[in-house]
């Protein structure tokens, strides 16, 4: 009844993680071991994004008006440059918007190395990993069009890189820079568009969010506070340290030609830099799928899951299993006519880890794994307590 | 009755790793004794069984699961340990003595923990008095 | 009550809350942009229990070192703030001190409930 998947490749990195974590547990007990909240974390980081970001867009005017590099005009640049500059605790809240947002991607980054080195992902966990990865993406974009709305040299160059890349593609192209520039070329509208990308991806989240969350019963969705009081001071001293200021106002006319990168949101820019586009986007596309296939790739022969069983005759419905299953994967149905009793429990049978939670939750014997039925539990235990020795 | 105490321990098969100290018929080579049972979580365990365990004349019982909050299925061990604590159905019953059952949330690397904690209890247990039905 | 402040637990609760209690009026005196005025309300809190003399004294103090540091850090940084505005680099003082107020209180928290946080749980006998 082993079911630890011995052939796992990341069977090394799963002893370094617990290992690790096991470090980590010496001095800050399992209940402030953030690793053990790892899904939390990018979570809790996502609530201060929306609250600074609301902030940060009370002030933000969304034009790129005569960019003639005066600063007496209103545009982004200008309104960026009055929220850090003039405004009380601006600039400490755009730079909290900031480093959240990268707070954000280190977080996500080590959730899914989690779930990956512990083998947590594949099976019944597939609709948790490929919507982990789809949100992932979109938290890299909506974290790029940030970069963007700043409206410096840096944003003028992105805008231009992100352009030229979408037009290259096949088919789709010409229509993907139309979209992005919402226009055929760079102008008041572009802005709009992508402030209307920023705020309005940002909550599509909560849409991507509530499909991560499904099957997971409970979902751990807040660290506790001791360790949410260190996860917000890590983003405060950062503020502090490493202050943000904007380049120069974007110009048109001009091309600039490098920039300062942040690696956590901007490396696919890097990588565009050095590489022809059609490779760019080859990797690119590759590279998704093939992490989105990981769960179906990684382990060449899974082993099949022995799926919990309901004893028909047994079960008294009394809904306690279908309370405990981590994974929703018990259903309480109408009981069939006949029966003494209401309801019955169903096994949701592509759900199931097989763990055997409900048969813990169970005081009827009335559900079974078929590879430990508790009738043999019970053997056992009576057969090692009589035997000598 | 015999002179070492016999101690069961129901085990997480993911929990403090016993590879190597347990033998083929399932008892503990380290701690005298000790029988061992493995489940594929900790959540899998039913008050039953260890009343059962008990019954059947062990001397003590120990659970043992992963660290609290990192269950490979999520939330086994909370539901063991709620179980036990009698703050979710099904629980003990109330004739059971509490004294012979221990609770240990260990991670893999943890074997050494295991094995102090278990003589420990076995320790207490050499001080209560014979189960009644002795 | 009393026993359980003067337990070692009691002890280091005490302790820590003072570290942020004092990190805290940092917060206050920075937030007035490293100036040695007082905010109105700390003003007032410390006159009533006849305390103003000496705050207003260890603010003054601090300017010409710590407040003097923290600018030029700031300034090395590119900081810059418009000086018409009531933006000031005392705002970058202010979080800084709030993350180290906030890293002192979760490491409390840490220390007094890790005791909850064990790898044993022994069953209550019911009587």
């Amino acid at each position: 009844m082993q079911k630890i998947v011995d052939n796992h490749p990341l069977k090394a990195f799963n002893g370094l993680t617990l290992a690790i974590e096991n470090a980590i547990n010496a001095f800050m007990t399992s209940k402030y071991n953030p690793f053990y909240y790892h899904g939390a974390l990018p979570q809790y980081y996502l609530w201060v994004l929306y609250l600074s970001g609301l902030l940060l867009f009370a002030y933000y005017i969304p034009t790129i008006d005569n960019a003639y590099n005066s600063k007496l005009l209103t545009n982004a640049w200008t309104s960026v440059d009055y929220i850090t500059k003039s405004l009380p605790f601006g600039g400490v809240i755009r730079g909290i918007h900031r480093y959240a947002g990268d707070a954000m991607v280190i977080t996500i980054l080590l959730h899914a190395l989690r779930v990956w080195f512990t083998d947590r992902y594949r099976q019944y966990r597939w609709l948790q990993w490929v919507s982990g990865i789809v949100l992932a993406i979109f938290v890299l974009f909506i974290g790029q069009t940030g970069f963007y709305l700043v409206w410096d040299d840096r944003s003028l160059l992105l805008t231009r890189m992100t352009a030229s890349a979408f037009e290259a593609l096949p088919v789709i192209g010409p229509g993907l820079k139309t979209w992005f520039l919402n226009g055929d070329q760079i102008t008041n509208l572009t802005l709009s568009n992508f402030l209307f990308i920023h705020i309005g991806l940002s909550f599509f989240l909560l849409f991507g969010l509530w499909v991560h969350y499904l099957r997971m019963t409970r979902p751990v969705l807040t660290p506790p506070p001791a360790v949410n009081y260190i996860l917000t001071a890590l983003v405060l001293v950062c503020v502090f340290i490493w202050p943000l200021s904007s380049g120069s106002m974007a110009d048109l006319n001009q091309q600039p030609t490098s920039f300062d990168i942040d690696w956590f949101f901007l490396f696919p820019y890097a990588m565009l830099s050095q590489m022809p586009v059609m490779g760019y986007w080859a990797v690119m596309i590759l590279g998704t799928v093939a992490i989105t296939a990981a769960p179906w790739l990684m382990i060449p022969k899974q082993p099949a899951i022995e799926t919990a069983e309901v004893v028909l005759n047994k079960c008294t419905g009394c809904s306690l299993c279908y309370k405990d299953c981590p994974y929703q994967a018990i259903e309480m149905v109408p009981a069939p006519a006949g029966s003494r009793f209401k309801l019955l429990a169903t096994v949701k049978d592509f759900r199931c880890s097989g763990c055997g939670v409900c048969v813990g939750a169970c005081a009827f014997d009335a559900i079974d794994l078929p590879d430990l039925p508790d009738a043999e539990v019970n053997a056992k235990i009576k057969a090692l307590l009589e035997a000598k020795g | 009755m015999s002179d070492a105490k016999k101690v069961i321990t129901l085990i997480c098969e993911r929990a403090c790793d016993l590879s190597g100290i347990v033998d083929d018929s399932g008892s503990c080579t380290e701690v005298p004794g000790m029988k061992v049972v493995k489940f594929p979580c900790s959540g899998m365990i039913q008050p039953l069984m260890i009343e059962n365990a008990i019954k059947a004349g062990a001397d003590g019982v120990v659970v043992t699961g992963c660290q609290i909050g990192d269950c490979y299925y999520r939330e086994g061990n909370r539901m063991i340990r709620e179980r036990l604590l009698g703050d979710r159905p099904p629980t003990l019953k109330k004739g059971t003595d509490r004294r012979r059952i221990l609770a240990l949330w260990l991670a893999k690397p943890q074997r050494q923990r295991f094995i102090s904690e278990s003589k420990e209890f076995i320790a207490t247990l050499n001080n209560l008095a014979a189960p009644e039905a002795k | 009550m009393i026993k359980y402040i003067l337990s070692p637990k009691g002890i280091i609760l005490l302790a820590f809350a003072g570290a942020v209690v004092a990190v805290s009026v940092l917060m206050a005196w920075s937030e007035l942009g490293f100036t040695g005025t007082t905010p109105d309300w700390l003003t007032d809190l410390t006159s009533r229990i006849g305390l103003h003399g000496a705050i207003a004294g260890f603010f003054n103090s601090l300017t010409p070192s710590l407040g003097e540091d923290l600018t030029k850090y700031l300034q090395g940084k590119g900081v810059s703030v418009n000086p018409k505005s009531t933006a000031s680099l005392g705002d970058y003082g202010y979080i800084l001190f709030m993350g180290v107020a906030l890293t002192i209180g979760g490491i409390a928290i840490m220390i007094i409930g890790r005791e909850d946080a064990e790898e044993k749980t022994v069953l209550p006998v019911k009587k």
